[in-house]
């Protein structure tokens, strides 16, 4: 969901702004730590960027003749952490606000907190928290995926709720967009937690030493000689 | 993956597939695959918020947006393929 330029009042529009901006900029702190420090780090980043781009860009047929977007950054948050997954979706964000008439300006902040900050942080704590409870890695993916996305239009609801109120009963508000966006994403978010358990899956399979390196996973099985991308000699 | 799982995932994708492309009852033409976004915006004017204003550069116009669309969907596609390559590719330029 992208929240449209001006539908926010500038107060909100501020709070928000504040809010990502937090956590965006801890994000670029890292980044250049990061770089630094993980050689393959900035293919994975430029890999990450232009697919939670474009995943939050396509509006995917939903049942029911509706079209929504999901959020990619769930799987960007399993990756390379919520923060800098947070400065992914920023960039993403902006160039859509700019050229594609999706979001705005001004409720970029919105949008950031909302997709980057929530999608990323749900995804990763549910991430974690699945793996720490023993969880195996795709069912744990899955459920970051779906989550992280649901989390997104819950965050956006309670944005519009706070920001559209008025004297109005906050909750009376809240419900009617949490029962817009409910029934819409479900099958959506379904698909996003599909979509993240492939991408982790494959990684794993193909080269689990990023994985390794980023902390996702412990241990490779059957050592680091098996970590080398098929046909590479 | 077990084959029961990769059976189970390809049912679920089929499912939604299936009901992404099933005719929606009671649904006028104009009415169909309209996005959550210019839903929200209609009931925020229902509910006597703000409308939207026009965005920074307004490129929903004739087929600009189409040009954008297009045009972003082709560089992302070439990021994701580089990089993919550079992470999974056979050639010689994986990054260790």
């Amino acid at each position: 969901m992208h929240i449209a330029e001006g539908m926010l009042a500038a107060k909100w529009a501020a709070t928000w702004y504040g809010a990502a901006a937090v956590i965006v900029v801890k994000g670029v702190v890292d980044l250049q730590r990061k770089v630094k420090e993980v050689p393959f780090f900035k293919p994975l980043l430029g890999l990450l960027g232009a697919a939670v781009f474009i995943i939050s860009l396509l509006p995917v047929p939903l049942p029911f003749g509706t079209c929504s977007h999901a959020t990619g950054t769930p799987l960007a948050a399993i990756l390379v952490g919520p923060f800098l997954a947070s400065v992914l979706s920023l960039v993403a964000l902006f160039l859509q606000a700019v050229f594609f008439a999706h979001g705005g300006l001004s409720t970029l902040g919105a949008n950031v907190f909302a997709m980057g900050v929530v999608g990323s942080f749900v995804g990763f704590g549910v991430f974690f928290l699945c793996r720490r409870l023993g969880i195996s890695l795709l069912i744990a993916a899955f459920m970051a995926g779906m989550l992280g996305d649901l989390g997104v239009y819950v965050t956006t609801s309670l944005q519009l709720a706070l920001a559209l109120h008025g004297e109005a009963p906050f909750i009376e508000f809240l419900v009617k967009f949490l029962l817009l966006f409910v029934p819409v994403q479900l099958p959506l978010a379904v698909l996003e937690g599909l979509v993240t358990a492939g991408i982790v899956g494959y990684i794993y399979r193909a080269r689990p030493d990023i994985l390794l390196s980023l902390g996702v996973i412990k241990e490779i099985p059957g050592g680091v000689g098996n970590c080398q991308p098929k046909g590479v000699s | 993956m077990s084959a029961q799982g990769r059976i189970l995932i390809g049912a679920v994708v089929l499912a939604l597939v299936i009901l992404a492309v099933v005719p929606a009852p009671g649904l006028a033409a104009a009415e169909k695959w309209i996005g959550t976004d210019a839903k929200v915006e209609r009931l925020v004017a229902e509910m006597g918020g703000p409308e939207p204003k026009d965005p920074f550069l307004n490129t929903d116009q004739g087929d600009l947006l189409l040009f954008f669309f297009a045009l972003g969907g082709f560089v992302s596609g070439v990021l994701v393929g580089y990089n993919w390559n550079r992470l999974f590719g056979l050639g010689k330029g994986v990054a260790k």
